[in-house]
């Protein structure tokens, strides 16, 4: 079986008075075809920036080193135009705000043929039948209707699935999802999680959130990133029942619920260090409780699924 | 009942009503606030018998509120009164320059859009190459430079040292060229730098980067998701100018010696012609009005989110 995608000790830094400091510190990550994996962590943890460089779409003042794979070409180091072929045909992207991400004086049809045509050989005729096809396979109602209309004539969901639409057109073989769900009503939300986990077709998914129960909803896999690196990562089930990280642990303690039984939420204390700030030893050692005089001299090597010095045995509660 | 279309002429009409009722106000008020209106009219040296004659002959020696009533009378009938200057009825002499004032205001939107239009986008494409950097310096600078220094100065080079063009009154083609530039000219720094900064603004936002994570190359970010978006916005600045010309092409009209309406206004000005003023005053008022109806059209024709609701 051959894999979406090879990421290999993916960085990317940003000038700052003190030189470049960096926001994804060396991943390593592999997607295998049709697999769907969650990237979780809190703001200012790198999923997003991982995502964009993945693209190679990051903001021009960013750095980035490392290997990101996509059918043999390494997206890092290919030139822009070989990248932006691949860019929108084999690997693709949904964005967190549906409205400001479609163009606001084009319409929903003429978005979608600009990327066909773009990216196939096929006519006008056949181009504006593939659009209405994906449009349909999103689950559009009446969606030759839509055709004709301006992203503001659209409700939110109707836009993330016009926004998935773009994405899936060219039949990717990976699509990148940051935060799809954030700015969408809650039941909304849940028809655009069914929509990631069972219409994408061949696709593997990369869905970033900060939310683990979308991502136990709707992926196989989970990755926990934690100020730039990934702290631990496994198959859903095992994320949930027996964390290793006590991030990861943190994360499961601040979810709310619905179960009078369940004691008062357990946040975690302190945020993220800043991207200009020197961290030795681990970077969540300042908000950790298992945390000691190991932690604070050397970085955690990222082993057996985890980068712990002490990853905690046994089963949540 | 009437449609929303009917509404909005309707109230488009009213608004016009209101604002030529205003101004024709301000001009009444105008010409008696400014002390005895007889004697402005008589001018210096003029004996009591002539001031007193002027006085009746206009009707000043009535009630102020008789006369506000007779003066809107006569702005309603479209009578300004004769223009003391040369005894013609006011309108229609006023509107004899009217066409010269359009002509120049026209072409001179059209030098201004062809310059600033290429040299906007370009400038906005790369903000922070060093080449791009220097003119947009030297577009910031010629923005601060008023146009009757502008006028001067091609003045001096193109009719002065090259005698190559006139620099008075419409006697040609030829004629056209200097006044059209200097309008232009003043014009053109402020488009380019709207326009730069709008181009600038489109590839900060979301869509340009999702038509970027499409696989968009640099010259279909720039002409299908930058352009549509940052020209649209250049439009409203486009229709302020139109406005600005008609009513403030005056300087440059008095510098060429240009027979407009600028000019006549500061002729008619001089020589306290107030029919002549009030005429000049009325007409760019309906003027500006225009511009702004029809701009307002153009954008709803070109902006799909003024033109209909919800699907």
């Amino acid at each position: 079986m051959i894999n979406a995608v090879e990421v290999k000790n993916l960085k990317v830094s940003f000038p700052t008075p003190a030189g470049y400091s960096a926001v994804v510190r060396g991943i390593n990550l592999t997607i295998k075809a049709g697999e769907r994996v969650a990237i979780v962590g809190e703001s200012g943890s790198g999923k997003t920036m991982l995502g964009l460089s993945m693209l190679g779409i990051q903001p021009t003042s960013a750095k980035v080193e490392g290997e990101v794979l996509i059918n043999g070409v390494d997206m890092v180091s290919a030139p822009d135009s070989v990248a932006r072929k691949l860019r929108g045909k084999d690997i693709s992207m949904v964005f967190q705000e549906p409205l400001t991400s479609l163009n606001p004086v084009r319409t929903v049809s003429s978005q979608l043929s600009e990327s066909v045509t773009r990216h196939t050989n096929l006519n006008k005729k056949d181009a504006a039948a593939k659009v209405l096809e994906v449009l349909t396979a999103v689950g559009i109602p009446s969606p030759a209707e839509r055709l004709k209309a301006y992203p503001h004539q659209l409700s939110g969901g109707l836009r993330q699935r016009v926004m998935i639409a773009l994405a899936l057109i060219n039949n990717p073989q990976l699509v990148v999802a940051d935060e799809p769900t954030t700015a969408l009503d809650a039941t909304i939300q849940a028809q655009i999680l069914d929509l990631l986990r069972s219409g994408m077709g061949d696709a593997s998914l990369m869905l970033i959130t900060h939310d683990l129960a979308v991502a136990a909803d709707v992926c196989n896999r989970i990755v926990v990133m934690y100020a730039g690196n990934i702290v631990e990562q496994g198959p859903v089930a095992e994320i949930l029942s027996t964390p290793k990280h006590p991030y990861t642990r943190g994360l499961l303690a601040a979810i709310p619920r619905f179960d009078p039984a369940r004691p008062a939420l357990n946040p975690i204390p302190g945020s993220p260090p800043q991207i200009t700030e020197i961290v030795s030893g681990c970077r969540f050692a300042s908000r950790c409780n298992y945390a000691d005089h190991v932690c604070q001299a050397a970085e955690p090597a990222f082993e057996n699924n985890v980068a712990c010095f002490h990853p905690v045995i046994g089963a949540t509660r | 009942m009437l449609n929303r279309r009917g509404k909005a002429l309707w109230s488009r009409i009213i608004q016009l009503l209101i604002l030529l009722w205003s101004v024709s106000t301000v001009l009444f008020l105008l010409l008696r606030l400014s002390g005895d209106p007889a004697l402005i009219l008589a001018g210096e040296g003029a004996t009591p018998e002539i001031i007193e004659a002027i006085r009746i002959a206009n009707g000043f020696d009535k009630p102020l509120i008789t006369q506000y009533f007779v003066f809107i009378r006569d702005v309603i009938n479209l009578d300004f009164g004769n223009s003391l200057v040369n005894s013609q009825p006011a309108l229609s002499f006023v509107l004899q320059y009217l066409p010269s004032t359009l002509k120049l205001t026209f072409l001179a939107i059209v030098f201004n859009t062809i310059v600033a239009i290429p040299a906007g986008i370009w400038l906005g494409a790369k903000p922070n190459q060093r080449k791009r950097r220097v003119l947009s310096t030297i577009v910031s600078v010629a923005q601060g430079t008023p146009s009757y220094v502008i006028g001067l100065v091609l003045i001096q080079i193109f009719a002065v040292w090259l005698g190559w063009l006139p620099s008075i009154a419409n006697t040609g083609p030829g004629a056209w060229i200097l006044p059209t530039a200097t309008l232009a000219f003043a014009l053109a720094p402020n488009l380019i730098r709207v326009l730069a900064a709008n181009v600038e603004d489109t590839t900060r936002q979301d869509y340009y980067r999702t038509a970027k994570a499409n696989g968009a190359n640099p010259t279909e970010l720039l002409i299908k998701h930058s352009l549509p978006n940052a020209l649209l916005s250049a439009t409203s600045l486009l229709g302020a100018q139109f406005a600005f010309l008609l009513s403030g092409a005056l300087i440059t009209e008095f510098i060429f010696a240009w027979p407009g309406l600028g000019l006549i206004l500061v002729q008619s000005i001089t020589n306290l012609d107030f029919p002549t003023v009030q005429a000049t005053v009325f007409v760019v008022a309906c003027l500006v009005f225009f511009v702004n109806l029809v701009m307002d059209q153009v954008f709803r024709l070109a902006d799909p989110r003024l033109r209909k609701s919800q699907l």
